[in-house]
């Protein structure tokens, strides 16, 4: 992604040697979105 | 005031037991939230073999100011607080199977325990948060991630994160951007 359109901090975790991925929901304001829990349901999916 | 005042907080559990987990998630909530309302998030995900837990802030906050006051203002909340976590990280076992996940406050909280305790974890996820303190504040953690999957998912239009402005002027909101945000620094201070 867009370092110039990451959330914040995506470069620093990079840089930690995490493997990030970061989205921005446009309009979406301060909330959980359908798409967020979707991802964060897959990565729960694929530990262990 | 107690030097530890989330010392001894409550942990909610769902899922599957601990000792049978294939993969151990801690939700933060955030402030003025409970951990029962995240961890119906994490029941929401519904996934066979994980285990949630999700400890209650004191108060119903992790800390008290903005997590881009001075760190100093926040404590002792926010070193009990990454205590806590430390605590259940250690409880949950293999770290590599240990997701640390949150909400607004509760991101910022799972993602500066993350980077002051860097290692090959799960997953580490932030929902709406960012690292805490203000622009500018030394990072040189050490550590990696090894490879540690991480999302950061966050709105173009939140109030409490400057971060419209900071993808409008194209330039990194950590470098003084921060007079020119939209929303004050009360909506923000809810992180």
């Amino acid at each position: 992604m867009d370092a110039r359109v990451s959330p914040v901090h995506h470069r620093f975790m990079e840089d930690m040697g995490a493997d990030v991925t970061s989205r921005i929901y446009p309009g979406m304001g301060h909330t959980v979105s359908a798409d967020e829990l979707e991802f964060m349901a897959d990565m729960v999916g694929s530990v262990g | 005031m107690t030097r530890d005042p989330h010392g001894g907080a409550p942990v909610a559990a769902a899922g599957t037991p601990l000792a049978d987990a294939r993969a151990v998630v801690i939700l933060l909530h955030g402030r003025g939230g409970s951990a029962a309302d995240i961890l119906a998030l994490g029941e929401h995900l519904g996934l066979d073999g994980a285990a949630y837990l999700a400890p209650q802030a004191a108060g119903a906050s992790w800390y008290p100011y903005s997590f881009l006051a001075p760190a100093a203002q926040n404590e002792p909340w926010l070193a009990s607080a990454l205590e806590l976590v430390g605590a259940l990280v250690e409880k949950a076992g293999a770290p590599e199977r240990t997701v640390l996940a949150g909400f607004s406050q509760g991101a910022c909280l799972a993602l500066e325990f993350a980077a002051r305790h860097a290692r090959r974890y799960g997953a580490v996820i932030g929902l709406s948060g960012g690292l805490i303190g203000p622009p500018g504040t030394p990072r040189a953690y050490g550590g990696t991630f090894g490879g540690t999957p991480c999302f950061l998912g966050c709105s173009d239009v939140d109030p409490h994160i400057p971060f419209s402005a900071w993808r409008r002027r194209r330039r990194s909101w950590m470098h003084g951007c921060l007079p020119c945000i939209t929303g004050s620094w009360r909506t923000w201070a809810r992180m």
